[in-house]
Formats: C-alpha cells, sequence, structure tokens
C-alpha cells in the first residue's frame, strides 16, 4: 500500500487504472486492461516508461479490482526502470476524480506539480514538455489536448492562442474546435482542494470550474493519440505505434522475408515458411506462426498459434489461442484467452470468449459464448 | 437383344446449370471425372444384350461427335448420336428416330433421361420387365418424402401387381410417394401408343388446339404416354432403393460427385490397394489411402516438379485426372474431381468440389462446396465457399432440392458457389460464399484494383511484343504463330459462349415443360421468376465481395447490371 518513504521533492504521477474494461473483452476477462499487451507490452509500462523518462519517480496506481494481478505483474518490472509503485485501492469506483482524494496524503507531500493519466491513452508521451509548459504559465493545470476528425462524438476544448482554456462543450452539434481532452494532466497539489472524496468526474466537475477561475491550460499534442479501450481502437492504435516507431527507433521493427510494412515480431515467436506477414501486425512471444500463413493488421498474444495457410486481417488472438488451418478471420475478430479455432471456418468479426472451442463458421458478427 | 436410348435435350436446356452449361453442354459436364451420361453408357455396356446406344438430342453433332466417337472406342458397343432437327420434347424425339429403335428387332429397349444420376440397376429392371409380359413400359421408381415428391411424376401403384394404376407429372398436392425416377424399358409396342399420341397431337396442333405446342411433332413422354398408359395394366414400376438423384443445379453437381465417387470406389478397390496409372511415382514412406486414385503424377515431367517423397494428402474420395498437377502440400477431398490440365498449386485446400479443366487454384486457396469454371483461376489466399445443398440426410427418401436461383425477395438461395469459365481474380485473399455465380471472363476483385490490373494485362501485351522482335525471323514467325493460334482459339470460345447466349432469350415463351429439363414452371412462374430477367442477371452478375465482411447481408445479393449488346 505505501511506497511513500521517499525524499519530498520528487516528481509524481497518478494513473487512473480504475474500470473493469469491459470495453476491451473478451480479453480483460483473463488479464486486467492495463496488463494487456499492446505491441508485446503491457498498455500500462509503455506510459510508466514514457513517465520514468519524464523523471517521475513514484507512480500511483488507481486501482478498483485485481490489484493482486497487477502488483504481481508489474512490481518486477517496475522495480527495474527504478520507480517505486503505490497501489491505491477503490473500494467503490470513483470515477475520474475521486481516485485523486483518495490519493491526496500521497499527492499533497510537496508542492510540486503532479501527472495524472488514464490508462487506456496510447500515444508520444510528452511528459517533459508538458511539465515545462505547465511551469511557463504558472497556473494550477494543464490538459494535453488532441486533434480529432469527427470531434461531435466527444467532448471539446475551446481555448485561447495562448493555451488558456476557456471552456468545454460535450458533443458539440455545430463545429466549435477538433481538440479533445487526450486523458494527460499535470496538477498542482492545490487542486485537490476543489476535489471531495465521492464518485466525481474531473472532467466535468472540476475542470470546467478551473477553466471558469482562469486556472486551467491545454497543450496542444503532436504525433499520434488514440484510446485503445475498444479493439477497433486497440488495432488502430496499433497500426499508429508502429508507424511512429518506424520513424522513431525502425530497428526494433522486423525485417524478414515475408513481411510486408511494419511488422514487430517478438524473437521467440516462429515463423514457418511462405508467410506473408503485415502491414502492421505485432507477434508475441512464444507465438507460432506455421507455413504459408498471411496475417495482416492484426495483434497475435503471448503463445499462440497459428496454422497453416490461415489468413487473418484486423483480429486479436489471445494468449494460447489456436487458429486452425485454411481459416479466414476478418473484421475485427477477437478470440479470448486459449480459443481454438478449428481448420478451414470463417470468423467475421466474433468476439470469441476464453477457453472456447469454435467448430462452426461465424458469418456475421456476434459474440460467442 | 436389347437397346438403349439416352435423351440429352438440347442447349436451350440446362438454363438452370448455367454459366457451367455454356461452354460444355451439360450432358457432357464432368461429374467424378466422366462425362454425365458416361455414367449411363457404362451402366448400359454392362449389360452384355445391350448391343447398342443411341443417343437423342438437340445439340449439333459436331458438339457430340467426339464424345461418341471417345465412348465407341471404350466400350466397344454401337453407339450414334441422332439429332432432332428441333426440340421434340421427350417423346417426340423418340417416335421421331423409331425406325432407328426398331431396327434389328431388340426384345425392348432402355429409355434413360440424360439429367439423372444413379447406381443405374438396369438388369433387374429388364428382369421385372421381362416377368411382365403384357407390361409395355416399366418405370423406375424410387421413394420420396411427402414434400419433395410434388416436384416429380408422381405414381400409384397396385402393391399385388405393381403395376401402375395412376401417373400424374407434378401434381400440384401430394399424391404418392413413390417417384419416376425417369429410367424405363419399353417394349417396342409402345410406338404403338406413341402413334396413337402423335395422331391425337398432330390433330390439335393443325386445328388450332395445340396449347402452344412449338411444332406439330411434340410430344411429352410423361405427359402423352406414360398418362394414358396408367391404369392399363401396361405400366408397370419397379421401386429401387439405390441412390438417384437428378442433376439440375450446380449444387445437385456436387451431390452427384459424391456418390459416383463412392460407386467407383467399390469397383476400383477390388483387386489393388489403390489405382495407380502408368508413371506415378510413390514414396515408399507415402500413405495412400486404398481408395485414391493417384494418378496425377502422370506425366514424367510433373513427377519432376512435384515433390518427391510425399504425394498430396488426399482424403478419399477424389478423382484427379492424369495430366493434373497437384502440389505436394494441398490437401484434396473429400468429394473433389479434378479435370485435365488443372494447376493446384501450395497449401491449397479443396474439398467438396469440381475443378474443371485447365483451371488453376493459387497458394493457400480454400475451395469448398463450389464448381469453378474452365480456364478460370482462383488467387492466393482466397476463399471460395459456397453452402452445402445436399438433401436433407435425417430425412428418409428425402432428395435434392432443386430451389431457384432467387427467392422471394431477390435474394440469392444459398447453394453451390460457381466461378465460371475464364473467371480470373485479380487481386488475392479474396471471399466468394454463399451461392454466387460469377459469369464468363468476369473478372473479380476490389473496383479500385480494376484499372491496376488492366494495366498490368497491357503491359505483358507489349512485353511479349517486345519480346518477339529480338527474335530471328524464323523464332519470332514461330512465335507469333503460336500466339495467333492460341488468340484466336480463345476469341472463338468466346464467340461460341455468347453464340449460345444469344439463341437461348428465344427458347419459345410458353414452351411446355415437361422435356427432360424443363422446370421454370408453375411454382418457380408463381415467384415472379422468369426466363429473361434470370439471363439479365447472369450474364452480367458480379458479386463484388469486399474484404472486409461488412455489409454481408447486402452482398450477398447479387446485382442487375444493365445488359449490354
Amino acid at each position: 500500500m505505501c511506497g511513500s518513504d521517499k525524499k519530498l521533492g520528487e516528481i509524481r504521477a497518478l494513473i487512473l487504472v480504475g474500470g473493469y474494461g469491459t470495453r476491451l473483452r473478451p480479453l480483460t476477462l483473463s488479464r486486467p486492461k492495463p496488463l494487456v499487451e499492446f505491441a508485446n507490452k503491457p498498455i500500462l509500462l509503455h506510459q510508466i516508461e514514457a513517465l520514468v523518462e519524464a523523471g517521475v519517480t513514484q507512480v500511483i496506481l488507481a486501482v478498483s479490482y485485481r490489484a493482486e494481478d497487477m502488483e504481481k505483474e508489474l512490481t518486477e518490472e517496475v522495480s527495474k526502470l527504478g520507480v517505486s509503485l503505490t497501489f491505491s485501492h477503490e473500494t467503490e469506483p470513483l470515477g475520474t476524480a475521486g481516485p485523486l482524494a483518495l490519493a491526496r496524503e500521497l499527492l499533497s507531500t510537496s508542492p510540486e506539480p503532479f501527472f495524472v493519466l488514464n490508462s487506456d491513452v496510447i500515444c508520444d508521451f510528452p511528459f517533459k514538455e508538458l511539465a515545462r509548459y505547465h511551469r511557463s504559465h504558472g497556473k494550477e493545470g494543464t490538459i494535453v489536448v488532441t486533434k480529432v476528425e469527427e470531434p461531435s462524438k466527444y467532448g471539446v476544448v475551446v481555448y485561447k492562442d495562448d493555451g488558456q482554456i476557456e471552456s468545454f462543450v460535450e458533443k458539440p452539434q455545430e463545429f466549435i474546435s477538433n481538440k479533445i481532452n487526450a486523458g494527460m494532466y499535470i496538477l498542482n497539489p492545490s487542486v485537490l482542494s476543489r476535489i471531495e472524496l465521492r464518485p466525481m468526474s474531473i472532467e466535468k466537475e472540476v475542470f470546467p470550474f478551473m477553466a471558469s477561475d482562469n486556472q486551467l491550460y491545454a497543450m496542444e499534442l503532436q504525433g499520434f493519440w488514440m484510446d485503445v479501450g475498444q479493439p477497433k481502437d486497440f488495432l488502430t492504435g496499433m497500426c499508429l505505434y508502429l508507424t511512429s516507431l518506424r520513424q522513431k527507433n525502425s530497428n526494433k521493427l522486423y525485417d524478414g522475408t515475408g513481411v510486408v510494412g511494419n511488422v514487430l515480431i517478438d524473437p521467440t515467436a516462429t515463423i514457418g515458411k511462405g508467410c506473408r506477414i503485415g502491414p502492421n501486425v505485432t507477434i508475441g512471444p512464444d507465438v507460432v506462426v506455421e507455413d504459408g500463413a498471411c496475417i495482416k493488421r492484426s495483434t497475435i498474444l503471448r503463445g499462440a498459434c497459428v496454422r497453416q495457410h490461415a489468413w487473418l486481417d484486423g483480429c486479436i488472438v489471445g494468449w494460447r489461442s489456436v487458429v486452425g488451418r485454411w481459416v479466414r478471420m476478418e473484421n475485427c475478430t477477437v478470440l479470448g484467452e486459449d480459443v481454438i479455432v478449428k481448420d478451414e471456418l470463417y470468423v467475421n468479426g466474433g468476439q470469441v470468449l476464453p477457453h472456447k472451442c469454435i467448430a462452426l463458421s461465424v458469418p456475421e458478427p456476434q459474440i460467442i459464448m | 437383344m436389347l437397346k438403349a436410348v439416352i435423351l440429352i435435350g438440347g442447349p436451350q436446356k440446362g438454363t438452370r446449370f448455367r454459366p457451367l452449361s455454356l461452354d460444355t453442354p451439360k450432358p457432357l459436364f464432368p461429374i467424378a471425372g466422366l462425362p454425365l451420361i458416361q455414367h449411363h453408357i457404362e451402366a448400359c455396356a454392362k449389360l452384355e444384350e445391350c448391343k447398342e446406344i443411341l443417343i437423342i438430342g438437340a445439340y449439333t453433332t459436331n458438339t457430340m461427335s467426339q464424345f461418341v466417337n471417345d465412348m465407341q472406342k471404350e466400350y466397344h458397343v454401337i453407339i450414334r448420336y441422332l439429332q432432332e432437327f428441333t426440340p421434340l420434347g421427350t417423346g417426340g424425339g423418340l417416335y421421331h428416330f423409331r425406325d432407328q429403335v426398331r431396327a434389328g428387332n431388340p426384345a425392348a429397349f432402355f429409355l434413360l433421361n440424360g439429367d439423372v444420376c444413379a447406381d443405374f440397376p438396369l438388369k433387374e429392371l429388364w428382369h421385372f420387365h421381362e416377368e411382365r409380359p403384357n407390361a409395355l413400359v416399366t418405370i423406375m421408381g424410387t421413394e420420396a418424402t411427402r414434400q419433395q415428391s410434388v416436384h416429380y411424376g408422381s405414381m400409384v401403384r397396385d402393391t399385388t401387381t405393381q403395376s401402375v394404376s395412376h401417373y400424374v407429372e407434378k401434381p400440384n398436392s401430394y399424391v404418392s410417394t413413390l417417384i419416376n425416377c425417369g429410367v424405363y424399358v419399353c417394349s417396342l409396342q409402345v410406338f404403338h401408343t406413341m402413334a396413337d399420341a402423335f395422331q391425337k397431337k398432330q390433330d390439335g396442333f393443325y386445328s388450332g388446339n395445340g396449347q402452344g405446342s412449338p411444332h406439330p411433332g411434340y410430344m411429352s413422354f410423361e405427359q402423352d404416354v406414360l398418362m394414358t398408359l396408367a391404369g392399363t395394366n401396361k405400366l408397370y414400376a419397379m421401386q429401387v432403393t439405390t441412390w438417384w438423384s437428378q442433376v439440375k443445379t450446380a449444387g445437385s453437381a456436387i451431390y452427384a460427385n459424391r456418390h459416383y465417387l463412392e460407386l467407383h470406389r467399390d469397383r476400383v478397390s477390388k483387386d489393388n490397394p489403390c489405382t495407380i496409372l502408368p508413371d506415378v511415382f510413390v514414396h515408399p514412406t507415402a500413405t495412400v489411402d486404398s481408395t485414391a486414385v493417384t494418378n496425377r503424377h502422370y506425366l514424367e515431367l510433373h513427377r519432376d516438379r512435384v515433390s518427391k517423397d510425399n504425394p498430396c494428402t488426399i482424403l478419399p474420395d477424389v478423382f484427379v485426372h492424369p495430366t493434373a498437377t497437384v502440389d505436394s502440400t494441398a490437401v484434396i477431398g473429400p468429394n473433389v474431381s479434378i479435370g485435365a490440365g488443372v494447376t493446384i498449386k501450395a497449401g491449397v485446400r479443396i474439398k467438396e468440389s469440381i475443378i474443371l479443366n485447365n483451371a488453376t487454384v493459387h497458394d493457400h486457396a480454400l475451395v469448398m462446396y463450389s464448381v469453378v469454371g474452365q480456364e478460370a483461376s482462383v488467387g492466393e489466399w482466397s476463399r471460395v465457399e459456397g453452402t452445402p445443398s445436399d438433401p436433407d440426410p435425417n430425412k428418409p427418401f428425402a432428395k435434392m432440392d432443386n430451389t431457384p436461383l432467387f427467392n422471394t425477395d431477390g435474394r440469392l438461395n444459398p447453394s453451390i458457389t460457381i466461378l465460371g469459365p475464364l473467371v480470373v481474380f485479380y487481386d488475392t485473399q479474396w471471399r466468394i460464399w454463399g451461392g454466387a455465380i460469377l459469369y464468363i471472363r468476369t473478372p473479380y476483385g476490389p473496383p479500385d484494383k480494376y484499372n491496376e490490373y488492366k494495366k498490368k494485362k497491357r503491359e505483358n501485351y507489349h512485353a511479349k511484343k517486345r519480346l518477339t522482335k529480338d527474335l530471328n525471323p524464323k523464332e519470332r514467325y514461330n512465335a507469333r504463330v503460336i500466339w495467333r493460334i492460341r488468340k484466336k482459339n480463345q476469341r472463338e470460345r468466346v464467340r461460341n459462349l455468347n453464340r449460345v447466349l444469344e439463341r437461348t432469350p428465344s427458347s419459345s415463351p410458353g414452351f411446355p415443360d415437361a422435356d427432360t429439363d424443363a422446370e421454370q414452371d408453375v411454382a418457380d412462374q408463381n415467384k415472379n421468376y422468369d426466363v429473361h430477367q434470370e439471363q439479365n442477371v447472369l450474364r452480367f452478375s458480379y458479386s463484388w465481395s469486399s474484404k472486409k465482411g461488412k455489409n454481408e447481408s447486402e452482398k450477398g445479393q447479387i446485382q442487375n447490371l444493365s445488359r449490354k449488346r
């Protein structure tokens, strides 16, 4: 529960893990969402690594369920990074602001600002720039905003040219702005006085008041951003991530025969002959891809097996699942843990729950219990 | 002495077999590797007393002569093709050539419809007929379900004498579950009955009561002969329980294929563990099922190409033509027929399908419940999948349901998928399913890739031209000749196909439907289903499917594109 014996003046970060990850089912039935591997690394680890790079030394995870799983999995990884991990348990869901109140003790130990982020966001995390910018304007908080194509689905942020936020508009019918809240903030501990210990939404019950007091600024995010809370966005986010990886660190990507475009393959995976893999594929550790398989725009998680001549497009194959020979899967099909798809089947947009064996084709998108 | 008559109809019929019947006449469509009516001929030739087989139809002699010659060589029986001058129906043609049938004074003759498939029990049928001296015609009958019996000729039989007391062709309501199989034994005296019927028809035609008969000689064997004979103690029926089916649609072809393969198996597997035609290489460690016909490594050339240590995996029953090339990593069967010159590439999976001559199936493709037309090509990682349309195995006596192409909503009924002749996939990884029918030369793939495909073709053309430029005059001449011949053959084939298409719309409206292959009958008409509509759709039907599976239901519908001349 604690790890707060560090000295004062350190940069802290709070990650809102919360939720059951229902939108990423059936994967989250076997593993809490922050631990689902995105590009061969748990989503949470992407965030923690970026935070560490920005000089964060203490990470507080606001969790409401399955904390033990996370503790077990993450402690080792995180200690390697030289950062202390603290779990803040919610006994009841507290929304997006409540956890801050719960961790008030930890957060108010120093006057330094702290980071807050949602756990299902993937982007080029700009924590260093964010801290610099926050200090430059000297107000209570800064929100990272990102540009989206269809702002009418989200709450948009309206701000002045110097970044000072004027207002928030939920789901605007008319175009007002194309900048939305990217789910990453830096806040001064003084903000905690605006938050009570009850289920509370930071977006609706805290930020609007801060904005009206002229205490909130926005920083525009450069590069890609994706909320990977749903299978479809998970795959889109993966494509964006791999593209950015190609630009920044292309030697991490796999380069070999039969590979097309940006592909990430774990060194422990086995790839058969005559395969065509890519573009935009991540293949996890211990995965076996047999001869003549074709995989596009998919994620294959640890220990799965794609058998001969299978064809996959837009799929997430869960841990230790087996995709049979000549199987065709497409249209955002998600296989949970340990699913078996028999030979020669067709699966169109099926969401298959863990430990299931499929013996019949799934021609229409549906959930297979 | 006995004779046999096989009625095969004409090119105007077999419309529901399109596009497969466009370049191959339906009677010659290969089922289990043999033309449809070769199975009839084989059954007749097995009977020693049968000395002559007459094939009557309206196809031109040219189309049939090659086949007839081949058959004659193979079975050492006199086989002749008699061409009707105009479609005369099931009875008219037979009556027209009565002297040919009578010649040599056979004791009786078998009459077989060309579009039925069965384990023809001709010997039993003949004995049954022989035992009943006053029988003019004996019908081979089989049991059907109550619902399905109305689509066939239904007959009521006297249980003690086995004589048919009532016969009705395609009744509107249920009459009997005993149906006519389209296989008969007739005594020569049947021609007397036919003469009376013929006279009646003539009188009717010339007095203006022809009821739309296209020709005074038009006669239906079922309606004009069997119905008059029923109840006179001259018509008998023998019930068989062996497998029987009609071949009307492509779906039934796959079904028939399975059963014929099974029948062949009995014949083949008796003395040697596995049928091997010359020049086969089977590695000692290979496992070949005794029922597999592994003749695909026929040519030495192919043997080199095919990996030496294991021939492809075959799940019985499979027929592979000797000249087909099948990659060692392919998995074929059950119920697959592969025609001459077919190329099956690496990692292909084929089941429940017929692959016609010179077709190509590229790497990693899956073909199931489909017919792939002549010279068609299936792209890599493609999935060609039809809906199995076998009779319900849980219902005893259920027969193949020959459902119309479209249902009442104008949607395609799920059925076997058919790729017409010369269909090409110009992009890989596509999926076709659920009874889609691609017509002749339909390029199949995403619309945006079509221009790319055309450009590539054009480039190939110019590349070929460039190639010949650098050759010496003699070589260039040879190359050009070969090229020209190939082009010409292709053009001609297309022209022939178009000719067939152009002729068929005129197939006279109001054509009586009791012909060997006419069933655009009352039931179908009730569903607003007319021949012209079918042609329109079939000729230019592109079933675009996208790689993404969305709008699935929408795509099941065939687009009705306008007809261009």
